[in-house]
């Protein structure tokens, strides 16, 4: 296990002893308990072969870095760091890794330890990436309504981090599809103003005219 | 104009970024109740109806959702957002602003608010009285500059771009790997014995990073921006218990030690890639 990973690690034990998060164990882990298979692609088999070939795969990866460390660590801190990987191959735009991971049956809908991001708030803060934006949001599982740390949704990434304005409507829209199956609505416009009222006062609300001061430039006469 | 009239007023960025994202969530928000049909024209006619100003579409689309501008070719061309006339920004702002309006979303005070400059954890715990600072911030940093910073007494602030455009030699960072800038503010404090500390602060993911600086050009001294800074990346915190025997002592120094050339980070600006690769 990486220092990276480990410190990782402790922080994510401590949201899950606040009640910040869930904990894989939440999600359907001790392995093979039915809650499981609903959080894996309905093509994988569900369950403990799910798991044991995600346990495999990380065992390929992370053990030839840190050969005889990887014998300490739980399943669930295997899980833990494998969905770290996930989420650095969507911030890398390693798109083989990302979808790798996820076809092997990762949940993808993990949430960072600390950050509380998901693949999809990742993928969808970055510009000119909408091929793998609309490839992971293709995907029946994906949940759009999750918050990171600061209450974001990947809807609110793509329009504050610089997304095309397409792709923000087709995510914007795909986002307002699920609050509606799930009869939210009103609860999540309500948020989502309520939030609003919190980030215009954010440093990151900001991120794209301070990058670039010539964002916004003034009207031609009319 | 008429006499006496006053001149409408003239906004900062962020002013304009918050009217922005503001308009864009009503109108596919809470703006027509939720209704999925409500669009620009039904927009452009509640700000009327609200305020007695007209944005023409064109012009409200061109400003909340942008345009591309420089379009040629193969080129998608950059996008750009454009600022209506300030009679027109100002029924804007009475729109969100109005508590009378159906567009009503803050008091003007907290629309027109400047930014609030937030320095990192470990600078808010470990000096205080950095909430001074705010000013520091007004000033508008040039953009094309891998290393922006301003400079008062003792504290600079400090806009970094990690990864290529920064021409960052990391010394372990998946070298050869294209990734995307990664970019953190923060702040450059001063000891009074000029140790320099920096705190910076991921701008999407909140992630602090602290870096000691081992060495800044000499230019910063009078007064020019520094090409170059030389860091050495605090490392996380590492588990240690009193009882220590020596072989976890040893371990914990092998630790330290033998991270020191990954933690060795290399800031430059203004520099082709041919120099720092001999850097």
């Amino acid at each position: 296990m990486t220092d990276e990973a480990a410190r990782l690690w402790r922080i994510y034990q401590t949201n899950i002893a606040s009640g910040r998060q869930f904990s894989l164990r939440d999600w359907g882990l001790p392995i093979g308990e039915s809650q499981w298979s609903g959080l894996v692609s309905s093509e994988a088999a569900s369950g403990r072969e799910v798991v044991d070939a995600l346990l495999a795969r990380w065992e390929q990866q992370s053990g030839a870095r840190a050969p005889g460390k990887e014998g300490a660590m739980s399943d669930e801190q295997k899980l833990v760091t494998l969905g770290l990987e996930m989420l650095d191959a969507a911030n890398r735009r390693v798109d083989e890794r990302l979808f790798g991971i996820l076809d092997g049956g990762f949940p993808i809908n993990f949430q960072h330890p600390r950050f509380l991001e998901t693949a999809a708030h990742v993928v969808c803060s970055k510009s000119d990436n909408a091929t793998t934006i609309r490839r992971l949001l293709s995907r029946p599982e994906i949940d759009l309504l999750l918050r990171d740390q600061f209450g974001r949704q990947p809807w609110n990434n793509a329009q504050y981090f610089g997304v095309e304005p397409d792709l923000v409507e087709f995510i914007t829209a795909q986002t307002l599809d699920q609050a509606n199956a799930q009869g939210i609505l009103e609860q999540f416009h309500a948020e989502n103003k309520r939030y609003l009222a919190e980030w215009i006062h954010e440093e990151w609300f900001f991120h794209l005219a301070r990058r670039n001061p010539g964002l916004l430039e003034p009207s031609e006469p009319s | 104009m008429e006499v006496g009239a006053q001149e409408p007023q003239r906004y900062d960025a962020v002013v304009y970024q918050r009217l922005r994202h503001i308009l864009m969530s009503y109108r596919v928000g809470w703006g027509g109740g939720g209704n999925k049909m409500y669009g620009w024209e039904d927009l452009v006619a509640d700000i009327e109806a609200a305020t007695g100003t007209l944005v023409p579409r064109r012009r409200l689309e061109a400003f909340v959702r942008g345009i591309r501008k420089g379009q040629s070719g193969g080129s998608a061309g950059e996008q750009r957002y454009a600022i209506p006339e300030p009679d027109r920004v100002e029924g804007i702002i009475r729109f969100l602003s109005d508590p009378d309006s159906d567009g009503y979303f803050c008091d003007r005070s907290q629309l027109l608010a400047p930014i609030k400059l937030q320095a990192p954890f470990f600078l808010q715990e470990s000096f205080g009285r950095v909430n001074d600072a705010e000013s520091y911030f007004e000033a508008s940093l040039p953009e094309s500059e891998a290393i922006n910073y301003l400079c008062d007494e003792s504290v600079l602030h400090l806009m970094v771009l990690i990864g290529n455009r920064a021409r960052l030699i990391d010394l372990v960072d998946h070298p050869g790997e294209d990734k995307d800038p990664e970019i953190y503010s923060g702040w450059l404090a001063f000891s009074p014995e000029e140790l320099g500390l920096i705190a910076l602060q991921h701008e999407r993911t909140g992630a602090n990073r602290v870096c000691f600086v081992l060495g800044v050009d000499a230019l910063i001294y009078e007064g020019d921006p520094p090409r170059s800074l030389v860091l050495l990346e605090a490392d996380y915190p590492v588990d240690t218990k009193s009882t220590a025997t020596l072989a976890q002592a040893r371990s914990l120094s092998n630790h330290v030690t033998g991270g020191l050339p990954a933690r060795m980070k290399l800031f430059t600006r203004g520099l082709d890639s041919s120099e720092t690769d001999s850097l």
